[in-house]
């Protein structure tokens, strides 16, 4: 039993000390600043909201000098012991509260059993004593109603900080309080449990879900509930109007949902259920999509639970981040109605198309694509009007040229937006839908220039022969100078050239940046040899040397090394900033400011298979 | 009072003898004859007359081959008449409490030293190559050199500091963790015969450069062995030179304690606490060839192992080669990877 228990404090230690958000830092030796005051070890509140109460909980320690301690745990955590033994054990394990009496005030909470011990320190005895404690209590069972552990948390802190600022008990070391308080001597901790109370459930909520059974949503029922009240009259039925269309085109539903809270209910349990027990969904399997926007200060922030075999598919975690991204631009700048209007836009390309966002030209997933040869379709396409006219003229005279002289199909496109595609799934959608290539294998090379300064050359069909992976190697290099400078006109001006000397000779020109970058190359390994070689040579004409070692005089066999101690200590944590490449694509949206929770497929309350993301904004 | 010299004559001639490095016996250049190195009790000391070094600085000795007067200086034990070649041991400097425990004859004859010089010549790839010819070996002695021997225990334990790191991506954040670790080694190991010279008169790095020395080979003290050679007692005491000693032990003792730290991301030593118990010292007497080369005005300090035959000494280094080394070297490997780049590319 103590070695369960002091495996859960070292546990709880550690998370503590080594959480990736410091804790308060501060040069005080009155009190363990090296530990969090907010410590959610059963995950139940999000990264945000913890570090949130922690932070505030820590300036309150210091300002009132009175420990502040929230916890979570579980039956596994607590092992044999009581709930009480079991908090009594991890304040004092980890030395909590504040001075030589450690005073302070915890709050555990077991979010297996939903039980929760009060625990006072020191003199919290006296600022929490008469009732005080109990009214604390009601005051973490009415958050709990309201906003679920979040909203617990959130009454405790602030009720207890009121109650140690209306006490006005100062700190005092042990022999000042016996001299203040002669009467004042018994420090025994005052503790309590008490139950937080059931999960408050909607009234949309079955009363018995092992009898629930699907029922359609009634007619023209609204797909648009704005209970936080997010949107105007007008931007209602925007949404209504746009969802309509949706529905009709993609033959799925899409509802739009905002909440103040969602009360002690997860955020996709939530939304999973919303969507299932009121009935959303068109045809067997329920397809369609549902956005929740919880307002809720503790955990602000929007998720999409997505319904039906056929939008889950599409509906993959890479897409739910591009999605994401352009959705909590606007969430997080308080453009709920942009928001919502531009994820219905995005769902409904993605049914359409695959993709979020897609260009014109990209066909639609509902249609046979056949393809086919268009010869009359432009082969140097400025859709970034990066050209000017003349630029444009002079480089559609030489691709022309280049590929009448080889009789290669030669394409150049500079497009303004690749729709959320990589560059080279938007370059082999381009080159494929637009109709370009020679003979049965639409043979031909393509140049597309992503502004501001990358570029892709890609071989389509059979390659010429003396256009080999080498070569066209040598040829990004070359136009690498020109390209990483934005200079567009220069880059696919250089690229043309360049392929015309390769198709002609099997040999790409040689630019001083080759010759330079060989040069620098040769001379290091030069120059590392000729160091090596000197300083063999010069220590060989070195023989006079003082001896530091006695290695030739150890005696065999006397040599004994025993390792008496390896003993971890503590860990240390940095957070670098590096952002994810997001697979080489660009424009759409472009955001990345932050990366969502995906659920690939999960089962709700109710039985029903979904999938969905989600962020907090 | 014991007579202060010791001669060592040929009983068939009366000529002196000498040591023979090669045969390991006292010879007799002048009639041929060899004799095997006598015992401690064969040993017998020549009459000869008292030092005068009271009135002197340096003490004064009467040769007992032609009764010439010989000055010498306080530390040499071996010395040879100037005036008749008789080879003299100064007994008082080898017996009572200056008596070695032991001694390495001279296993390499000088005849074949300049064969050995031309042989360390050969791989200095920056020796001018002139001073191959020019040269001219000068001051060759035969020494042998006081040396004490240190026998000890050593053991301690070694503390570090020692971190273990790991990274995750955690978003768009890399989150890296480091794991501290508190580390101790206790080690604990024997040295034996860890030569440290006694003698102020010699460099210290150059002696310390003819290690090894075969200490299986040290010979039970016989003046026989001294004869034909020049010789020293020691003018340092084992206590003044056991910090040499000493030091290296640490350095060994440190390096197998680091070599036994495995499995971090860095290690840093924090502390120690080493030290020898048990410390023996022995005073052995060792053969080594000393010699100047003179070049060009200037005189390189050799010496040579008188029972290996290695060589040491510090000799010129010729500029114009090294340039041409540094340079030469340079411009073939520029040349040769630059074609290879380019044969590649293509």
């Amino acid at each position: 039993m103590n070695i369960i228990k002091r495996t859960i404090a070292l546990v709880f230690a550690l998370v503590l000390a080594l959480s990736i958000i410091p804790a308060a830092v501060s040069a005080s030796s009155e009190w363990r600043d090296d530990l969090r005051r907010m410590n959610d070890l059963t995950r139940v509140l999000s990264e945000e909201a913890a570090d949130e109460l922690n932070e505030r909980a820590c300036d309150a320690v210091e300002q009132y000098e009175f420990d502040f301690v929230m916890v979570t745990f579980d039956e596994e955590m607590r092992g044999g012991d009581t709930d009480e033994g079991y908090v009594n054990y991890l304040y004092e394990h980890n030395e909590l509260g504040w001075g030589e009496s450690r005073d302070g005030i915890m709050l555990a909470v077991n979010t297996e059993t939903n039980l929760f011990v009060l625990r006072t320190n020191g003199r919290g005895r006296y600022v929490f004593g008469d009732g005080v404690l109990e009214n604390a209590a009601s005051s973490v069972k009415n958050g709990y109603a309201e906003n679920g552990f979040g909203g617990a948390f959130e009454a405790f802190l602030d009720t207890a900080v009121s109650e140690v600022e209306r006490a006005d008990i100062p700190y005092m070391p042990p022999e000042e309080w016996a001299a203040e308080y002669p009467d004042l001597t018994d420090m025994t901790p005052l503790i309590i449990t008490y139950e937080l109370g059931g999960e408050t459930r909607p009234d949309w909520y079955p009363d018995d879900i092992s009898t629930w059974e699907w029922t359609a949503a009634p007619a023209g029922a609204s797909r648009v509930i704005d209970e936080a009240d997010l949107f105007t009259d007008d931007e209602e039925a925007s949404l209504r109007a746009r969802i309509a269309e949706f529905t009709e085109r993609n033959a799925a539903d899409a509802v739009v949902l905002t909440v103040p809270s969602t009360g002690s209910i997860g955020h996709m349990e939530y939304a999973d259920d919303y969507y299932d027990y009121n009935g959303f969904g068109v045809g067997d399997q329920h397809d369609g999509f549902l956005l929740l926007v919880c307002m809720d200060p503790a955990h602000r922030g929007g998720w999409c639970t997505v319904t039906g075999s056929r939008p889950m598919r599409l509906y993959t975690e890479e897409i739910a981040n591009e999605i994401d991204d352009v959705l909590y631009d606007h969430l997080g700048s308080a453009e709920y109605y942009e928001g919502a209007y531009g994820w219905i836009e995005c769902i409904d390309t993605l049914l359409d198309k695959g993709v979020p966002f897609a260009p014109d030209w990209f066909p639609s997933a509902n249609e046979q694509f056949v393809r086919k040869h268009d010869e009359s379709a432009p082969r140097l396409v400025d859709e970034a009007g990066a050209l000017t006219a003349e630029q444009y003229a002079a480089l559609e005279k030489k691709r022309a040229e280049i590929s009448l002289r080889h009789g290669v199909d030669i394409v150049v496109n500079i497009p303004e937006d690749t729709y959320l595609l990589t560059w080279q799934q938007y370059t082999d959608a381009f080159y494929k839908y637009k109709g370009y290539g020679y003979g049965e294998n639409y043979d031909g090379i393509m140049y597309t220039f992503f502004t501001p300064n990358r570029s892709l050359t890609t071989v389509y069909g059979t390659p010429p022969a003396k256009l080999t992976a080498r070569n066209l190697e040598l040829i990004d290099e070359g136009v690498a100078g020109p390209t990483e400078a934005g200079d567009v006109y220069g880059s696919v001006d250089r690229w043309l050239t360049y392929l015309d000397k390769t198709l002609r000779t099997g040999h790409t020109p040689r630019t001083g940046k080759v010759w330079t970058l060989r040069s620098v190359v040769s001379g290091v390994a030069a120059l590392i040899v000729s160091s090596i070689s000197m300083a063999a040579a010069k220590s060989s004409m070195k023989t006079v040397r003082t001896a530091y070692d006695a290695n030739s005089h150890l005696v065999a066999d006397s040599l004994r090394v025993d390792s008496v101690d390896d003993r971890f200590t503590h860990n240390t944590v940095t957070r670098v900033y590096s952002p994810v490449d997001r697979g080489g694509s660009s424009g759409g949206g472009g955001s990345s400011g932050g990366h969502s929770s995906y659920s690939g497929g999960h089962s709700s309350s109710s039985g029903s298979s979904h999938s969905g993301s989600g962020r907090s904004f | 009072m014991a007579n202060p010299l010791s001669e060592q004559k040929c009983p068939a001639c009366g000529a002196p003898l000498r040591f023979d490095p090669t045969s390991g016996k006292s010879v007799c250049d002048w009639c041929g004859m060899s004799y095997d190195i006598p015992t401690e009790a064969d040993e017998t000391l020549a009459e000869g007359s008292a030092p005068a070094a009271e009135a002197e600085e340096l003490p004064v000795y009467n040769c007992l081959s032609c009764g010439a007067e010989i000055v010498t200086d306080a530390v040499s034990a071996s010395i040879k008449c100037p005036y008749c070649g008789n080879n003299i041991v100064l007994t008082e400097k080898v017996s009572g409490g200056l008596r070695p425990d032991g001694v390495i004859p001279f296993r390499i004859d000088k005849k074949s030293l300049p064969a050995a010089v031309q042989s360390f010549y050969k791989d200095k790839k920056l020796l001018p190559r002139k001073f191959f010819s020019e040269s001219n070996i000068e001051d060759l002695a035969g020494v042998y050199v006081p040396f004490w021997l240190y026998d000890c225990e050593y053991s301690g334990e070694v503390s570090y500091d020692a971190t273990r790191s790991s990274a995750a991506r955690t978003g768009d954040y890399i989150v890296t963790t480091t794991a501290h670790y508190d580390l101790t080694r206790s080690v604990g190991m024997r040295f034996a015969d860890i030569p440290v010279d006694g003698s102020a008169r010699l460099d210290d790095a150059l002696m310390d450069s003819l290690e090894p020395f075969d200490m299986s080979d040290v010979k039970p003290f016989r003046m026989s062995y001294l004869s034909g050679f020049f010789a020293e007692r020691f003018d340092k005491d084992s206590d003044e030179v056991r910090a040499r000693a000493e030091d290296r032990m640490l350095t060994s003792a440190l390096g197998i304690a680091d070599a036994n730290v495995h499995g971090y991301s860095t290690v840093s030593r924090r502390s120690h606490a080493l030290a020898p118990t048990s410390v023996n010292a022995k005073y052995v007497l060792l053969p080594v060839y000393t010699f100047n080369v003179g070049w060009h005005g200037q005189k390189y300090s050799f010496a040579m192992n008188g029972q290996t035959g290695k060589v040491v000494g510090d000799i010129p280094t010729d500029k114009g080669r090294s340039l041409l080394r540094r340079w030469g070297t340079f411009a073939a490997v520029f040349a040769a990877v630059l074609l290879l780049i380019s044969f590649i590319s293509c």
